[in-house]
């Protein structure tokens, strides 16, 4: 105790935690000199930290700058136009238009996302869209062809289908984020094939013989994978998901869609013995029998979807940062999602697909407005090599392997 | 000259600097933002444009400094065309052409599905060597003869007598390379009921000859059914014709999205039953078209159809409201039409 005075703690050795506590704890008043020096102390931290990534762990989350929405500026009339002007310009070219045709649509629907005053952008060329597509198309014939000449052949397809699931998964992450822009900056995906091939063959096996009581886990363990390994620039997302949020998302959605499926199918047999009580009625009657259990069943699927998809949407965002460039949030609503799911269907079987552009619109409008982002301080120095920056001219830089393929 | 408030993305990071831009009518470009100590000067040739979309920002990429982004407006929009030329904006704002979408897309969808894919079918269907259809056909019949077929119960000595009877009728049809195999099986689940295989393998279920009462003429009018099926090739035009609707459905509306895959569901519903109801009027037409040539009337082909439209009464209303064929009125009234035209 005597000691006490002479002897100044080694404040240069401790952690910003042990220094913010000392700061809290010490007397001010006896010890000014000391409280200098804990705050020189700190002062030095924070400038490291910003440099030395591992110390994120310790360190107290970084503070907003601000919190700013997510806004969709795009409009369903505007859209439409580009849309089925493109759509007539697909069918006329037997389908090889549709390259170019995706590459506006998305850019429409990627510019008109405003966040912080600054918009996002597509960055794809109809070229990298047409080889995907070809070897998507050429994947799926093989394997329709197969499954009719040979079960066994088409057997071993999928197979190596399934092993290579991992592979083709991670590049189509990977295009996708590349494609995404914001800033002058490429978003991007670290390849992880072995932790792929971890997640996507053995979890999903493992929930398999487990009679799908695993699945919740599985799911996680995808969003889990794609989210760690996202980056921007040379920043990287940090996520932290819980798996019991998972079961609970999985296990209302599965007791929802029970419940709404005995119901419409309990009215649906009443209304279908009432209407086909003669035999030769019944033909044109079938297709729209056949329509009807299809809708009902749409409908059971967006209700329980919606669930799922809110919960773990909302949970995803609140628990995924960008390291020192923005933190997310995310409000859906369930009954927001349901009524937006259900009107979507209802306009798209109402206009015979026409109303395809307005779904869009729409539902980028609901999930934008359900979006807040929290800039944080690092945010202006991101960087981006040559083949980050999203203004480098796309063909230079597009490598063969920037390539989704289209399956299904 | 004049002025726009754009901002500037220099290469190499998430950084964005507000400038202020002169825009020269010689197509030069200046970026100012004085505070920054920035002054750039760009000849338009060298950038590259993004092109006009809609009411997006305008985006100009300068070699190697960045990315300038602009609000779209009239005036700039002409001052950016001066270097590119013709623009797909220009169609995609045209009113008249707008418009013709609206009506020649579905129009043309139709005439895709209706006429082209169904043409593209004939000539896969053609293209396919005959060993490939002979391994499908027997893959499928053990298959079908694992699960709903089981052997016939149907006494040895009728059975060889209406093989020989169908010996003569087939002898007595237009030559042919296709080899017939006609086969007689027992089978609860699919009720009165006749298939053909793409290999001219033809399986009749007890259930219909006891339905018939082993009457030739009903039987045979079914099996002539049956010959179209195979002589038309019909397997293989469902399966190419299933298989390019899908593709094209995917590929015309394809950005992936769960409400279209419902769309492509209940399309693709509509289209297979659509492709098989074409593909049973023209059995149809081959059967009675050949009747007259084995020695049979047309009224053989409208009593199997009566019949046939008999059982399906009884059967459970779902059976018969999920089978594909045409309405069994309709395809009476064509037998006996047909029986008309002949007198």
């Amino acid at each position: 105790m005597s000691n006490m005075d002479e002897s100044i703690p080694d404040y240069k050795h401790y952690s910003l935690a042990e220094l913010l506590e000392a700061k809290s704890t010490i007397d001010k008043e006896a010890f000014p000199e000391r409280l200098a020096i804990i705050e020189q102390c700190i002062a030095q931290f924070d400038t490291h930290s910003a440099a030395q990534q591992n110390a994120s762990e310790n360190a107290p989350p970084a503070k907003a700058l601000r919190s700013v929405p997510v806004r969709f500026l795009g409009n369903g009339r505007e859209f439409f136009n580009i849309w089925i002007v493109n759509l007539l310009l697909t069918i006329a070219t037997l389908g090889i238009y549709s390259a170019w045709a995706t590459v506006r649509n998305n850019r429409y629907l990627y510019s008109n996302v405003e966040i912080d005053g600054h918009r996002m952008s597509y960055l794809a060329t109809p070229k990298q869209i047409l080889i995907g597509r070809a070897i998507g198309v050429l994947l799926f014939a093989s394997y329709y062809v197969l499954s009719v000449l040979s079960p066994l052949l088409s057997g071993l397809l999928l197979l190596l289908l399934f092993a290579l699931t991992p592979m083709l998964v991670c590049m189509s992450i990977r295009f996708r984020m590349r494609m995404t822009g914001y800033r002058n900056v490429r978003f991007g995906f670290t390849v992880r094939y072995g932790r792929a091939f971890v997640v996507f063959v053995l979890y999903t096996l493992l929930a398999l013989i487990t009679f799908g009581i695993l699945y919740p886990l599985l799911f996680k363990k995808i969003d889990e994978f794609i989210y760690e390994n996202m980056t921007y620039g040379d920043a990287e997302f940090e996520t932290d998901l819980s798996t019991g949020e998972y079961f609970l998302a999985t296990i209302a959605a599965g007791v929802i869609a029970g419940v709404v499926i005995a119901l419409l199918f309990g009215v649906s047999i009443g209304a279908g013995a009432a209407a086909f009580s003669s035999a030769d009625d019944a033909k044109p009657i079938s297709q729209f029998f056949i329509i009807g259990m299809l809708l009902l069943y749409m409908i059971a699927l967006a209700i329980s979807s919606s669930f799922y998809k809110a919960l773990i949407r909302n949970h995803i965002f609140t628990n995924t940062q960008i390291r020192n460039v923005a933190r997310f949030d995310s409000k859906v609503s369930v009954m927001g999602l349901i009524y937006l799911r259900l009107t979507n269907l209802a306009l798209l079987v109402c206009t015979l697909g026409f109303g395809m552009p307005w779904i869009k619109v729409r539902s980028a409008r609901f999930f934008a407005r359900a979006t807040t982002v929290e800039v944080l301080p690092g945010y202006e120095e991101v960087i981006a090599s040559a083949e980050e920056s999203a203004n480098a001219i796309g063909d230079e830089v597009s490598s063969v392997f920037d390539v989704d393929v289209a399956i299904g | 000259m004049f002025k726009r408030q754009g901002q500037f993305y220099p290469q190499g990071g998430s950084k964005c600097i507000e400038v202020e831009v002169h825009l020269h009518e010689a197509g030069e470009l200046r970026l100012v933002n004085e505070s920054e100590n920035l002054d750039i000067l760009q000849d338009l040739k060298d950038c590259h444009i993004n092109p006009k979309l809609g009411d997006i920002p305008r985006e100009l990429s300068l070699p190697n400094a960045g990315l300038l982004s602009i609000a779209a407006c009239t005036e700039l929009d002409v001052w950016l065309a001066g270097s590119s030329g013709a623009s797909i904006d220009k169609l995609e704002r045209s009113s008249w052409l707008i418009l013709t979408s609206v009506l020649l897309v579905p129009l043309l969808l139709y005439g895709l599905f209706k006429y082209a894919i169904p043409y593209a079918a004939i000539i896969f269907a053609d293209a396919v060597p005959d060993a490939a259809v002979s391994v499908a056909s027997q893959q499928t019949l053990k298959t079908l003869e694992r699960t709903v077929l089981d052997p016939s119960k149907i006494d040895q000595a009728e059975q060889q007598a209406l093989m020989d009877y169908w010996q003569t009728v087939l002898a007595q049809m237009p030559s042919t390379d296709k080899q017939f195999n006609i086969l007689f099986r027992d089978s609860s689940r699919l009720g009165a009921n006749a298939f053909a295989l793409p290999d001219g393998t033809i399986v009749f279920t007890d259930q219909l000859v006891e339905l018939f009462e082993s009457d030739r003429a009903l039987l045979t009018s079914v099996l002539l059914h049956e010959i179209g099926h195979v002589e038309y090739q019909h397997s293989m035009r469902l399966i190419a014709e299933t298989l390019v609707a899908t593709v094209a459905l995917s590929y015309f509306f394809g950005d992936v999205s769960s409400l279209l895959e419902f769309f492509g569901g209940v399309s693709n519903t509509i289209l297979q039953n659509q492709f098989t109801q074409d593909l049973e009027w023209e059995a149809d037409n081959f059967a009675l078209s050949h009747l007259e040539q084995v020695g049979l009337s047309n009224q053989a082909f409208a009593d199997a159809m009566t019949k046939l439209a008999e059982k399906i009464g009884e059967q459970s209303q779902m059976d018969s409201i999920l089978q594909s064929h045409p309405l069994m009125q309709e395809r009476i009234q064509n037998a006996l039409e047909a029986n008309q035209k002949k007198r």
